[in-house]
């Protein structure tokens, strides 16, 4: 699975393009962290690689085909989405929320043994399956987002698109969502995600696509983007970049400001 | 990871919980793995438990709507005699002779049609042995009955459709002007026509549901006139559907108090209450078939017609055309209220008392609360007719709307009291 | 770090996003606001003054051009009227000026109460007839009609036409209690409604919220009540007058439609005009706290304002005004909402300047819908203003709202 964006310009208003020239590839089993200052684009990027905003020129290719005339059921059929900031509607079950899901692989047929398993499964990978019938006005703000998430895999996908999937959330929340996120890259889901955080890209050992508002875009890998230059070209603000080795062997980095 | 039947997969999970225990991930907590198997256990016993308590909610509200779909159509059925008065009251034997002779000369038919051609000398013999017209009144009852059971179906189903649609729970179809537009329908009606729905059942049912349906397409064109585009803005069709509410209210009340005459007033209130709609043959047969064309697509879709109540963008990524299927919400919702109001009355209260307490009994999902509005929707407006029944001030019944709203005010204060907490 | 330049955002004619670079220009946008509600001020008052010239000349003369001479001959029919009243006669103008007045000034209390509870239940959706006052008020004349009639004193001869001579000296016999339920009783009554039902409305959304008032529960009820009174008030109208009670006709027909089917002199000016304006003032002093409720009530409470409190403070002025107003000059409660709307158009959603524009829209509002529905169209009666109001009022919305087409949503509430 390979999803290619090429020379893509993204924006509400056709001829004021927000993002130009945007260039970046996941495959199976990659993070792709998108980076950039408040109202830099992010999300009218995600919402064009989707398809819910037209796109102004460029194209996004799926395993060498381009989306731009896939249908909704297609489309659905290999990515999922998790919005920012869902709001629920009514005190549905977790188990309800997530069998919507299913939604597109079931087409008009009412939901089968078979799709209530893959629900429990997609909950239990998320760990939060002690939550399956509680309403899901009723659970925190980090347990409302695995339940999104649960509900994206439940569709079935190969790639995840998450919109600030660790906005409002505790930083044990943060964590545990990060550490969701690892997993499923490790089973061979491909992930991108937007995150305001430069320590989240690192933590997943991800690629990155910085966005800036006015200067051209970069895409690589987050040793390689998360740079102290960039981060004051990107923020306005020094930081450091901090290695450390752990319990494994591994180099880990984070990135610490300097005030 | 899954194999076989639920039970299997079950300790399936648990021993790749264990192995995953093993291959530690550098964030992962080991207590919450642990915490994974042990209430995983816990929440499938929960699970069954709750199950349970759904499925008694709904097994009590069908044999209660049962009882009182068998109450209406057992209530003493009383004759009339040359004075207009009531006469006596048939026995419950005879009435059951009545049923009897409806199965051999409609249902059994069907199976052998042998019985076909004795049809007219059953009857002759029934009549001889048991008194005129009542074989006609208890078969119009029954047939009332079915046209009212469906219509309360389709008023609660009708304002839950809206409810989620509309993601508030005041809105109902009537918010978009169909009650007013058939009340301006009735008011046409009683002009052009003889003011008698028995006689003239085309052109009412033409004009009731012609100004019905021009309410709510009114709305939506304007609304869509001002989203300056092919959106539907959901308050703007709650801001217009006001006005426009208004609007025929104001054209109504102009028309009944200072153009029409007394008498035609008189005609109109009979029409509006819609007492003789509900026994005509072309009614119910429209009815029937608003029912079969509207609660059925309902009834398929009622998994997929959860998302009406997500935004559009979500539903798309889940492969699904939200605002075509909200709008298909809309227009079945319009529609069955416009029938159940074509036959019944302004009964349109129940639209919005119903899904009210469903949405108390039972969980949010739109399987669960469609069963739920079928069943209470049926009783309410059962047990309303039951009442009209027994309510007769000197020789003139009170309609069901009126007892519908008056009724509707009890309820309604119960409901809200039960779900206080949940109210903001 | 490079700061980004600061250069002064250029002011558009209308900011409805509020947000300014300086005070200065908060300051100059506060005055523009301002200058408009004075200009709603003066429209409204110059078609309050028209209302009250141009008909009386006009019905009484069957003229029907209008060139300068005309105006002046107005002008002049007028003043002889003013004079003849100020010598101690009574006469068509007293009528004529009272009806202005008491016109005027229920729009202007029935716009107030529009953007009042727009404000108090943060719904756009809300108008005057919400909490069920209008039902409440015919439920009162309904009452008054079916069981009221025969007490207190009747006038003499009643079936035949006696003469005014004959009705005056009658009149001036009643001492001053007697007189003033002759006068008001039907008022009354429907005032007594309109408290009734609002009362039980509040009560039971406070039982219910165990104290505290919530905005759907009370809406919900609102809409129940009403629903259910207009639907009895129909059937009582169909019982009572079938086969032969046909002298209650006309007057069950008009509760529904009840308007202005008195005639008004100055003493009116006690019983109508100084209530309301007495209620206007208060509510207009509680403006701001309005504002603050706008943001929402958890925010207003941090800011100090007692939610429940101010909510059931301007729910009760409101509720008085709107009674009075109904109850003497007719059901045109639609009047409240179209006006609020409108002078949120106008003047924006700043309560400081939209509740004072709301009353000058609705007072202006409802004097040219008056005068509409005196001018002789046919079908009309003078009595037909709650009815023109249903029917105009939409239009006017639709004209407004429709100019707005294609930025989106109306009105900035979502």
């Amino acid at each position: 699975m390979k999803l290619a964006v090429r020379d893509m310009s993204c924006g509400w208003e056709t001829g004021r393009p927000v993002q130009r020239y945007v260039n970046f590839t996941v495959a199976s089993g990659e993070i792709c962290c998108v980076l950039g200052p408040n109202g830099c684009g992010k999300s009218t990027l995600f919402k064009t690689v989707l398809g819910l905003i037209p796109r102004q020129a460029g194209s996004v290719s799926f395993d060498g085909e381009n989306i731009a005339r896939w249908s909704p059921k297609k489309l659905a059929s290999v990515m999922a989405y998790v919005s920012q900031g869902h709001t629920p509607p009514f005190p549905y079950k977790v188990r309800d929320v997530v069998l919507l899901g299913r939604t597109n692989k079931m087409g008009y047929a009412q939901p089968s043994a078979s799709d209530y398993q893959i629900v429990d499964n997609a909950l239990n990978d998320m760990g939060i399956y002690d939550l399956v019938e509680k309403p899901y006005t009723d659970v925190s703000g980090g347990e409302l987002q695995l339940v999104m998430i649960a509900r994206a895999l439940a569709q079935q996908p190969q790639l995840l698109v998450l919109d600030e999937p660790t906005a409002a959330l505790d930083y044990g929340n943060v964590v545990r969502v990060i550490s969701k996120v690892r997993g499923l890259a490790k089973k061979g889901y491909g992930v991108i995600m937007t995150t305001h955080s430069p320590d989240h890209a690192f933590m997943c050992n991800s690629n990155v696509v910085l966005l800036q508002r006015n200067a051209s875009m970069q895409f690589g890998r987050a040793v390689d983007v998360i740079t102290e230059r960039n981060m004051r070209d990107a923020y306005g603000v020094g930081v450091k970049i901090v290695e450390f080795m752990t319990r494994e062997g591994e180099i880990m980095r984070m990135c610490a400001p300097v005030f | 990871m899954v194999s076989g039947n639920k039970d299997r997969g079950y300790v399936s999970r648990i021993i790749e919980s264990a192995r995953a225990l093993r291959e530690r991930d550098a964030f992962e907590p080991a207590s919450r793995m642990v915490g994974d198997t042990i209430s995983a256990a816990r929440a499938k016993a929960e699970t069954r438990a709750q199950g349970k308590d759904t499925r008694r909610v709904v097994i009590a509200f069908g044999l209660a709507t049962a009882f009182i779909a068998l109450l209406s159509l057992c209530l003493p059925y009383r004759g009339i005699d040359t004075m207009g008065s009531g006469g006596t009251i048939y026995p419950l034997g005879d009435v059951l002779d009545c049923y009897r002779l409806w199965f051999d000369l409609t249902i059994a038919p069907l199976f052998d049609n042998t019985l076909y051609n004795l049809t007219t000398l059953k009857l002759a013999q029934f009549s001889q042995t048991h008194e005129g017209g009542m074989y006609t009144m208890v078969t119009n009852r029954a047939m009332a009955t079915a046209i009212v059971a469906v219509c309360g179906m389709m008023l609660a189903v009708s304002g839950l459709l809206f409810q989620a649609s509309f993601r508030n729970p005041l809105a109902t179809p009537s918010m978009l002007g169909v009650s007013d537009g058939v009340t301006l329908g009735c008011i046409v009606f009683a002009w052009l026509g003889n003011g008698s729905i028995s006689e003239d059942p085309g052109l009412y049912l033409l004009c009731v549901y012609g100004f019905g349906a021009a309410a709510v397409v009114v709305v939506l064109f304007l609304s869509r006139g001002i989203s300056g585009g092919a959106r539907y803005n959901v308050f703007d069709m709650l801001l217009l559907g006001t006005v426009i509410t208004q609007l025929l209210n104001g054209v109504n009340a102009f028309v009944q108090n200072f153009v029409m005459d007394y008498g035609t007033w008189q005609l109109f209130y009979n029409v509006q209450q819609a007492g003789d709609a509900l026994h005509d043959p072309l009614v119910q047969g429209v009815v029937a078939g608003v029912f079969v064309i509207t609660v059925v697509p309902a009834l398929m879709l009622r998994f997929r017609l959860n998302l009406i109540a997500f935004s559009n963008d979500e539903g798309r990524m889940m492969g699904v055309r939200s605002g075509l299927l909200r709008g298909l919400a809309l227009v079945l919702g319009a529609t069955m209220q416009l029938a159940a109001i074509a036959s019944i009355g302004q009964v349109a209260m129940l639209s919005l008392a119903v899904p009210f307490l469903v949405r108390y009994l039972m969980p949010s999902d739109f399987r669960s609360q469609f069963l739920g509005n079928c069943l209470i929707g049926t009783a309410l407006l059962l047990v309303c007719m039951i009442i009209q029944h027994f309510a007769l001030i000197g020789i003139i019944t009170v309609p069901v709307g009126t007892i519908v709203s008056i009724l509707i005010i009890p309820f309604f204060v119960w409901v809200i009291a039960l779900g206080r907490g949940r109210w903001s | 770090m490079a700061a980004k330049s600061d250069k002064p955002r250029r002011i558009k004619a209308r900011n409805p996003a509020n947000t300014y670079a300086t005070s200065e220009q908060a300051r100059h946008s506060a005055r523009a606001e301002a200058r408009r509600v004075l200009v709603c001020g003066v429209a409204a008052l110059v078609l309050v003054l028209l209302a009250w010239i141009l008909p009386t000349y006009m019905f009484e003369h069957s003229m029907m051009r209008f060139t300068p001479a005309v105006f002046f001959d107005v002008m002049a029919y007028n003043l002889d009227g003013l004079a003849s009243v100020l010598t101690g006669g009574g006469g068509w103008f007293e009528n004529r000026f009272m009806a202005v007045v008491v016109c005027a000034i229920s729009g202007a209390a029935l716009g107030l109460t529009g953007s009042t509870y727009q404000g108090a239940f943060n719904n756009p959706l809300a108008a005057p007839k919400t909490l069920g006052v209008m039902a409440g008020g015919a439920l009162g004349a309904l009452i008054f009609v079916l069981l009221l009639q025969g007490v207190g004193p009747q006038m003499p001869g009643s079936g035949t036409s006696i003469t005014k001579g004959q009705a005056d000296a009658w009149i001036a016999s009643l001492d001053p209690l007697e007189w003033f339920w002759v006068n008001y009783g039907e008022c009354l009554c429907s005032m007594a409604g309109c408290f009734l039902v609002v009362g039980i409305v509040i009560a039971l959304t406070s039982l219910i919220g165990r104290g505290r008032m919530s905005n759907i529960i009370v809406i919900i009820f609102g809409q129940v009540f009403a629903g259910t009174i207009t639907a009895i008030i129909s059937f009582c109208r169909y019982y009572f007058t079938r086969d032969g009670g046909i002298d209650m006709v006309d007057q069950l027909r008009e509760i529904e439609n009840y308007t202005m089917i008195r005639t008004y002199y100055f003493h009116d000016l006690l019983v109508i005009v100084a209530p309301i304006v007495v209620c206007m003032v208060v509510v207009l002093l509680l403006r701001n706290r309005l504002t603050l409720l706008s943001f929402g009530e958890h925010e207003a409470a941090s800011m100090g304002v007692n939610v429940n409190r101010t909510r059931y403070i301007m729910i009760a002025i409101c509720t008085l005004m709107t009674a009075i107003a109904i109850s003497f000059a007719g059901h045109v409660a639609f009047l409240g909402f179209i006006s609020a709307h409108l002078s949120r158009r106008i003047v924006g959603p700043d309560f400081k300047y939209l509740l004072p524009a709301s009353v000058f829209v609705g007072g202006g509002l409802l004097t040219l819908i008056q005068y509409l529905s005196q001018s002789g169209l046919p079908y009309t009666s003078p009595y037909a203003a709650g009815v023109i109001c249903s029917i105009v009022g939409p239009f006017l919305f639709l004209l407004v709202v429709l100019k707005q087409r294609g930025k989106g949503s109306l009105g900035e509430w979502k």
